[in-house]
């Protein structure tokens, strides 16, 4: 598989997924799953013939995992759907596969099939590709935490945050569960589970930001600050994803700064 | 007041830290952290068994507001260490005194006192909500005692692993490293490096005009005990540590003629109990994503 075959297999998928979004707002339910399991499909045989082809997972540059992004964007949307039938979901998962393919389509990379010792392992893929999947998770609960911020009436809160609460339980589960396989993998590579590399840092605080949330949801807090609070996350989330490439305090300073 | 106790107590945590870090200086964990840990810890773990949880201060430590609170500030002291440059591995043992000590969190007093509060927060959670026990609260078990045991058994482990570099050549057989502290010790066992492969991809894998990619660098060592017989035979790479006794040996690097090769030799008793409570956060969260899926929206 060659990266310029991408755009006729993101075109595709990013067609079919605009289709089960406005399906979606219609109510033709069976049509919106056929149409967002097909676009998933387009785009995970390009993911499929990459890794065939450049002979190791393509999870190594920033291009790489915008790619999972993009596809787990609308499996998490389509799950949601799927859960808890939010008619919304759909457009929103849809709107953000799109960007992050416009920015592989504009911003191709170099894409060899060099993979460094330390990523050689078998946690490799699963960490990366569980924690992309807790990032999409993260990406839709942030857009309903802005809905219910500035557009919904306070009478629809209650049932908001309970939305909110289940995609912030699930997605902490599979961030949980990314973390962990890191240190396991961190174990094996360099003898210690956890380092306090600037990385490391902050996907501690990216961790206990969600868990603050889910713990203050227990209390009588106003909403206003818990809202505020996801979106501070998801904030944390982003420096812990790429804003250390540019952090000073991690600068040269952390072994998972890559590009 | 009850209301805001969580602010008060982070704030009073956090003068206390900087009066600490100022008469003191860091918590050196090579020496005074090392023991104060040793004894800190159990005390953390039976202190709510025997004061119950009832108490005015026992039963807020317990409570959900000393949680969030707990969570709150330490999530605060963590940020403040993502944001500001940390000092190196010596640092972390705290071998520079600067105040206020934000260059080197781990061993900042505030810091720790801030963690020290997460740690009785979740000890005190603990045995409010898991006495009497049922199947429900075994993901809330699952996840805290996970939690305390990974943090505690990894802060013991930091201190009182041992952990040494060795950079050696071919052929050359070497029975001292340098620790983290960069001093020249002697270990309880010799190395020597029999041969060093390292491999590189291809210009037709990496791309033509890139510079040569390392695909894999091996050791082929021979390690022999001081208290055992004859020495043993283990090829060391990426990911593939060799284990001898309570030792682990890991490929740390090498230099660009491959003629030298660095290795890591690790011994820390504590790991396996670190591993465990990770394993048990790793069941909590499968059985929060299980309880989750279940949850109706009311």
């Amino acid at each position: 598989m060659d990266w310029q075959l991408f755009p006729y297999f993101a075109i595709t998928a990013l067609v079919a997924w605009v289709a089960s979004a406005f399906t979606a707002w219609k109510g033709w339910r069976r049509c919106t799953f056929a149409l967002s399991i097909g676009g998933m499909a387009v785009f995970m045989a390009f993911i499929i013939g990459m890794w065939m082809s450049l002979e190791r997972p393509p999870l190594r540059t920033m291009g790489e995992t915008r790619l999972w992004y993009a596809f787990f964007l609308p499996l998490v949307g389509t799950i949601i759907y799927g859960r808890w039938k939010y008619k919304w979901i759909l457009s929103f998962s849809t709107m953000m596969a799109c960007v992050f393919t416009l920015i592989n389509l504009l911003e191709p990379e170099i894409h060899d099939k060099t993979l460094m010792p330390a990523l050689q392992s078998p946690w490799f893929a699963p960490h990366v590709i569980v924690y992309m999947f807790a990032y999409a998770m993260f990406g839709a609960v942030t857009i309903m935490a802005l809905f219910l911020l500035f557009k919904r009436k306070s009478a629809d809160m209650p049932v908001g945050l309970c939305r909110c609460d289940n995609l912030v339980r699930t997605g902490l589960s599979f961030l949980t569960i990314g973390m962990l396989f890191g240190a396991f993998w961190a174990n094996q590579a360099w003898g210690a589970f956890w380092t306090w590399d600037p990385k490391e840092t902050w996907a501690a605080i990216t961790w206990l930001s969600y868990y603050l949330y889910i713990h203050m949801r227990k209390q009588n807090t106003k909403p206003e600050l818990m809202l505020a609070v996801l979106i501070l996350s998801f904030v944390f989330l982003q420096v812990c994803w790429w804003g250390i490439n540019y952090l000073p305090s991690a600068r040269g300073m952390s072994v998972h700064t890559y590009r | 007041m009850k209301k805001h106790a969580g602010l008060l107590v982070g704030i009073l945590l956090i003068v206390l830290g900087l009066v600490l870090q100022a008469i003191t200086g860091p918590l050196d964990w090579q020496s005074a952290g090392k023991y104060a840990i040793a004894i800190a810890v159990p005390v953390i773990i039976v202190i709510p068994f025997l004061t119950g949880c009832s108490g005015l201060v026992t039963g807020w430590l317990g409570s959900t507001r000393s949680a969030t609170a707990s969570i709150a500030w330490t999530l605060a002291v963590t940020v403040v260490m993502g944001l500001i440059r940390q000092d190196g591995a010596a640092a972390d043992y705290g071998m520079t005194s600067s105040f206020p000590g934000f260059r080197n969190m781990l061993s900042n007093w505030s810091f720790i006192l801030i963690y020290l509060w997460l740690l009785l927060s979740i000890s005190f959670a603990v045995c409010r909500v898991c006495f009497p026990m049922t199947v429900k609260k075994i993901p809330f078990l699952l996840n805290h005692a996970g939690l305390f045991l990974a943090l505690t058994a990894g802060v013991i482990s930091a201190a009182w692993s041992c952990s040494y570099r060795m950079t050696m050549a071919k052929g050359e057989k070497l029975s001292q490293a340098v620790s983290r502290l960069g001093n020249m010790e002697t270990l309880p066992l010799s190395i020597e490096l029999k041969d060093l492969d390292v491999s590189f991809f291809s210009e037709a894998d990496a791309g033509t005009g890139t510079a040569a990619v390392p695909k894999q660098f091996v050791s082929t060592v021979a390690v022999k005990l001081v208290s055992d017989g004859p020495g043993r035979e283990f090829q060391v790479r990426v990911n593939h540590p060799a284990r001898v006794g309570r030792w682990h040996i890991y490929q740390y690097g090498y230099d660009d003629i491959a003629e030298t090769s660095t290795l890591l030799v690790i011994s820390d008793r504590w790991r396996p109990v670190v591993g465990f409570g990770l394993l048990l956060m790793l069941a909590g969260a499968i059985s929060l994503f299980v309880q989750t899926s279940r949850r109706k929206e009311n």
